[in-house]
């Protein structure tokens, strides 16, 4: 088993949903809740939900072969510029005609990985080009 | 101040019939050839827990060789392990006046590659970034595309660094990938992630280095005249990608030291940080790197990353081992006679960055 359920478990809120951390001190933005404001050392931070909006900076399609992920690829891994002010790393997925920068898309829960055949699935957010 | 007494380096290769025991014993022999008796151990070794299937990997190298009660301990810095060893046991041997024994040693060849590079991408952040199936060569994919956008370089005028590292290894007896590549293969080699190919990238490899630091020096030429390190942000976290700024950091310090006069060896685990790494520590102008590394004589005589090889916990050793060779019997035909060599390690997109700075005297 490769998936542990406490690990990921604790840290379900920022898995699923997209949260961000604001410092009250320096006023910077940074993906994932945080204890500490990694711009410069706060404590005094509040974790603030995104709207899942996002805009495609620049984008990877990734051909690199992991174990037991063979079947996902290519991936489309993307820079993602949140309205909010952060940015993150994140799949853009169903993009069967590429991404491309300046992308408008939204997070979306999907399955990140899996202990295949039987086992327990992490699932995450994805990036998906925003239609309407 | 430590001093290098000896170097001990084993070509990085495939070795499916030796075990890293026979690979850092191979490289410990050599290092010990001259009679050295070590009183500490300090081993380094990213890939120990997944690959070697091994903790207290210092202990079972002491009972291998012989040494114990010899006390020994295992540095983890990710792809920067290696020159951290080094940097501990300068450290170790200037504050107990033991020799010490550094040993770097990886097998990246035990398992399949699809294993070992699931394995390497843990030098990312799990929970941003390697759960979310980004991996290290995705963000040196994203960093090449930003590079060429932003100063209008072409894909074929990044092939110059892999050329030029090819070329090098060519000459060095225990260089992994010992031939020289055409220009026009490395943008049509299979591809890695976006522009990437498997010729702007390390391969895969198995590697052991040792070199012998005291705090005497006896008749050693080399000492280790400083160490410098920093870390740095995750990529999504940086204003600006192309900056290193933990190898700015740790190289301008090691600059200001040699005065801008060295050899020196780079962490070139794509070709694209080769370019960043130089123009982040001021030596190419920013965009203009991949236009100065062919007249650049003394970056990366090893062959580096690219086609030396990266047996990750081992390559910061093999770097210090290296410059130590280039500048007392020569390394591939030629010897560095100036006064100063630096190393340079970093993990992942600069997230650990290292350097070490060795100086004749």
């Amino acid at each position: 088993m490769r998936h542990s359920i406490p690990i990921y478990w604790r840290s379900r809120s920022s898995h699923y949903r997209l949260e961000l951390t604001k410092c009250r001190a320096c006023g910077r933005v940074s993906f994932f809740r945080r204890p500490t404001c990694p711009y410069c050392g706060s404590r005094d931070v509040e974790v603030i939900t995104a709207s899942g909006k996002g805009r495609v900076g620049l984008a990877t399609k990734s051909f690199f072969r992991v174990e037991g992920e063979e079947e996902y690829l290519p991936r489309w891994v993307a820079l993602i510029e949140l309205p909010e002010g952060a940015k993150l790393l994140s799949e853009v997925v169903d993009a069967f005609e590429g991404v491309s920068e300046g992308d408008e898309v939204e997070a979306v829960l999907r399955r990140v990985s899996s202990d295949d055949p039987y086992g327990l699935i992490y699932y995450g957010l994805k990036f998906t080009k925003r239609v309407l | 101040m430590a001093y290098i007494k000896a170097v001990g380096l084993v070509r990085v290769g495939r070795y499916f019939d030796r075990s890293y025991k026979d690979l850092a014993l191979e490289a410990i022999e050599k290092a010990l050839s001259d009679g050295g008796r070590p009183g500490y151990v300090v081993v380094s070794s990213m890939m120990a827990e997944s690959a070697l299937k091994q903790l207290d990997i210092g202990s079972v190298l002491t009972e291998w060789l012989g040494m114990t009660p010899v006390p020994a301990i295992r540095v983890e810095a990710g792809e920067n392990s290696g020159l951290a060893a080094v940097e501990v046991g300068a450290a170790i041997a200037e504050a107990t006046g033991k020799e010490v024994l550094v040993v770097g040693v990886e097998k990246g060849t035990e398992y399949p590659t699809t294993k070992t590079y699931g394995d390497y991408s843990h030098i990312l952040e799990w929970e941003t970034e390697t759960v979310r199936n980004v991996r290290p060569p995705d963000l040196a994919a994203l960093a090449m595309e930003e590079y060429m956008r932003r100063y209008g370089v072409s894909r074929e005028e990044l092939t110059a660094w892999p050329v030029k590292m090819h070329r090098n290894a060519a000459r060095v007896p225990h260089a992994q990938l010992r031939f020289e590549i055409r220009a026009d293969a490395v943008p049509a080699a299979t591809k890695i992630s976006g522009s990437l190919t498997l010729l702007d990238m390390f391969p895969i490899g198995d590697g052991a280095a040792a070199i012998l630091v005291s705090k005497e020096r006896g008749d050693s030429p080399i000492q280790v005249a400083g160490a410098y390190a920093s870390t740095g942000l995750r990529y999504y976290l940086r204003d600006d990608p192309l900056h290193l700024a933990a190898t700015a950091e740790a190289l301008q310090k090691a600059l200001k030291l040699t005065g801008g006069e060295q050899a020196i060896e780079i962490h070139d685990s794509y070709s694209i940080y080769a370019y960043l790494i130089l123009e982040s520590a001021g030596l190419a102008p920013k965009g203009r790197a991949p236009a100065e590394v062919d007249g650049m004589e003394w970056v990366n005589v090893s062959g580096g990353l690219k086609a030396r090889g990266h047996p990750f916990g081992a390559t910061g050793v093999y770097q210090v081992a290296e410059l130590f060779t280039l500048m007392t019997d020569g390394l591939g035909g030629r010897t560095y006679t100036g006064e100063w060599g630096v190393a340079h390690g970093m993990s992942g997109h600069d997230g650990n960055a290292r350097v070490v700075v060795l100086r004749r005297v």
